[in-house]
């Protein structure tokens, strides 16, 4: 006679299609070519100039690939009309962004954003942009409206650092949240200061960081220029796109599907559990747009 | 002394002469023009999050006593960054360096190293170094390894690797994979078991787990299966946590305690003593049932001479220090 546990097992896992994700990968394949349910759309745009010779952000590069993408997402020929249709005078923006001091969201990313929801007539004194401390942000705090960016990287407990991960600074405890290997993350997205409030998604994909080793899980051979934006309305698709490209490029790179240290199956299990968005790439139009050299997917 | 210098040995002395202030004596003020900028990191297990995130969880699993973090500039070229870990024991020094897979080349420095291209990682002692330059260029590899060595050179003694990996069959092991653990927390990062603690495991607990790959020479390696040792305080610990275990993850069972898991492979776990054994992933009940007497071997070879701590197959018995 079998037991009850507080939780799962790996056996649980295995008995279901997530098993997919202890064999060391996201699981995004287990789905096959459903096309059943729910749709998301992603741009991913590139251009090859993003990035000068050093690895540093172009900024004009950076506010034509936003422009471009939010064109694209919301149609129309003018890259103001998208942010008007977004926001308005009446919101305070809290941007939750990344600083990780290895891979930090480009301040010329912030920048363009910025100018882009001022130009949305949204007044620049009620536009927040903070990570560590949005919790006691006040801008954060009163926010009617977040927008979400931060570079993709492999990470020591969520297999990747996402979207969907971004958000734990709104927590008082965020280690609560790394439970096999933050498994759960999407269920930040309930928390009152975050439910309901995200309206846009950027995930940086300029140089990400593929594979980590050591206490900063950094080191720079792991990461190349791909000089690329990922944007969104649905988090859970812009990540599962995300992860499509590292495992494309750990895969050129080991020479094999190389499983991730931590399996990244948040991404999965927020679309299975938590309803979130879409992880399956069969249910994901993505429009690709700009350099399309070594695109990977 | 040099004024960075002297800023380093202050913060070091205002914040916690021990141990932390002992690991400025182990760190070179320059090397090869690479210089410190600005005053040591100093930090302890309670706030080691403000310094490395999430990966502080791992080095507090092992106990870690102090962390300094130097980092050095050079005109023209991006920083390096020092990180020195005292773990306390050389057995969490390992458990820190092999928290990774190694998969690199060992350039030699301290008891095992490995270099990749921006970084060098190696342990000595109670030490755990971790090494990161922010470029990869010639000059920055060349100063990693010469700061790795002086480093190594100043940390006084060498010590023994676990003992439990006397435990570990040799043959087909992935010697890149194998990580010391803990607690439940860690072993699930490497192998995500059940969210419950069915080994109650904890910091009076030391474990590995191994991969292993079987082919024959010549022929590509298929996957073999995993291998999870826990060693507890006294047999009665470690009957519990193996009555709980087959309760939970193998009701299942056979009488020979292996069960075929929903992959079509087989799982199987064993207790000998203070010591569980567990077999996960093996193709076939044969393959387990051979991993529980490899182990069986090796621990009637290990156990005569096994001291509680440290790996006598590992540093000769003069290298050995005492860590009690």
């Amino acid at each position: 006679m079998s037991h009850k546990t507080n939780g799962v097992t790996r056996r649980d896992f295995l008995r279901n299609a997530a098993g997919a994700t202890l064999a060391g990968t996201a699981g995004l394949s287990a789905w096959g070519q459903d096309t059943s349910g729910t749709k998301a759309k992603v741009v991913l745009v590139r251009d090859a100039g993003a990035l000068d010779a050093d690895g540093a952000p172009s900024a004009e590069a950076l506010q034509r690939m936003l422009d471009d993408a939010m064109m694209d997402l919301f149609g129309g020929a003018d890259p103001a009309a998208p942010w008007k249709g977004l926001f308005n005078a009446d919101d305070t923006v809290g941007i939750k962004t990344n600083v990780w001091r290895f891979l930090r969201t480009p301040k010329a990313l912030e920048a363009a954003i910025k100018r882009r929801l001022v130009e949305a007539g949204v007044p620049e004194d009620r536009i927040g942009l903070d990570d560590p401390g949005v919790r006691t942000n006040p801008l954060f705090q009163q926010a009617t409206a977040l927008i979400n960016v931060r570079p993709m990287h492999t990470h020591h407990w969520a297999g990747v650092g996402s979207l969907l991960k971004n958000y734990i600074t709104f927590h008082d405890k965020p280690y609560t949240w790394h439970k096999d290997a933050c498994a759960n993350l999407a269920g930040l997205w309930e928390l009152p200061s975050i439910k309901g409030k995200t309206r846009l998604n950027v995930l940086v994909m300029l140089s990400p960081l593929f594979h980590g080793k050591g206490p900063h899980h950094f080191q720079k051979k792991y990461t190349w220029p791909y000089k690329g934006l990922l944007v969104g309305t649905d988090p859970v698709a812009v990540d599962a796109t995300g992860l499509r490209i590292l495992e494309a490029k750990r895969l050129g790179f080991f020479g094999e599907q190389q499983p991730f240290a931590v399996s990244p199956h948040h991404i999965r299990i927020a679309e299975e559990k938590f309803h979130l968005g879409v992880a399956n790439p069969a249910r994901i139009e993505l429009s690709k747009l700009g350099w399309m050299e070594d695109v990977l997917i | 002394m040099t004024f960075v210098t002297l800023v380093g040995w202050m913060a070091a002395a205002t914040a916690d002469p021990e141990p932390v202030g002992r690991l400025a004596q182990m760190l070179p003020s320059e090397v090869h023009g690479w210089k410190p900028t600005e005053a040591d990191g100093l930090y302890d297990a309670d706030n080691l999050y403000d310094y490395i995130d999430g990966g502080a969880e791992v080095y507090r699993s092992f106990n870690v006593r102090g962390v300094r973090a130097r980092r050095y500039a050079k005109p023209g070229e991006e920083d390096l960054i020092a990180d020195l870990f005292d773990m306390g024991t050389p057995q969490d020094a390992f458990g820190a360096y092999h928290h990774d897979m190694r998969e690199g080349i060992d350039p030699g420095v301290g008891q095992e190293s490995e270099q990749t291209e921006g970084a060098l990682s190696f342990w000595k002692g109670q030490y755990f170094v971790a090494l990161l330059a922010l470029d990869e260029t010639d000059a920055a590899r060349l100063a990693l390894l010469a700061l790795g060595r002086a480093i190594a050179d100043a940390i006084p003694e060498e010590g023994a690797p676990p003992a439990l990996l006397r435990f570990l069959p040799k043959a087909d092991l992935v010697r890149s994979q194998v990580h010391y653990f803990h607690d439940h927390l860690c072993l699930n990062l490497h192998y995500f078991l059940a969210d419950e603690n069915l080994l109650k495991l904890d910091r009076t607990t030391e474990g590995l787990l191994a991969r292993y790959v079987w082919g024959k020479a010549g022929q590509p390696k298929a996957p073999g299966c995993v291998l999870v040792l826990a060693r507890y305080p006294d047999a009665d610990h470690a009957r519990q946590a193996h009555h709980r275990f087959m309760q939970v993850y193998l009701p299942d069972a056979d009488a020979n305690g292996m069960a075929r898991t929903e992959d079509g492979r087989w799982a199987g776990a064993r207790l000998r003593k203070d010591l569980f054994i567990g077999v996960f992933d093996a193709p076939s009940n044969r393959d387990v049932e051979r991993m529980f007497g490899e182990v069986d071997r090796a621990a009637v070879r290990a156990t005569p001479a096994a001291p509680s701590k440290g790996d006598s197959d590992h540093e000769p018995q003069d290298k050995r220090r005492d860590t009690s």
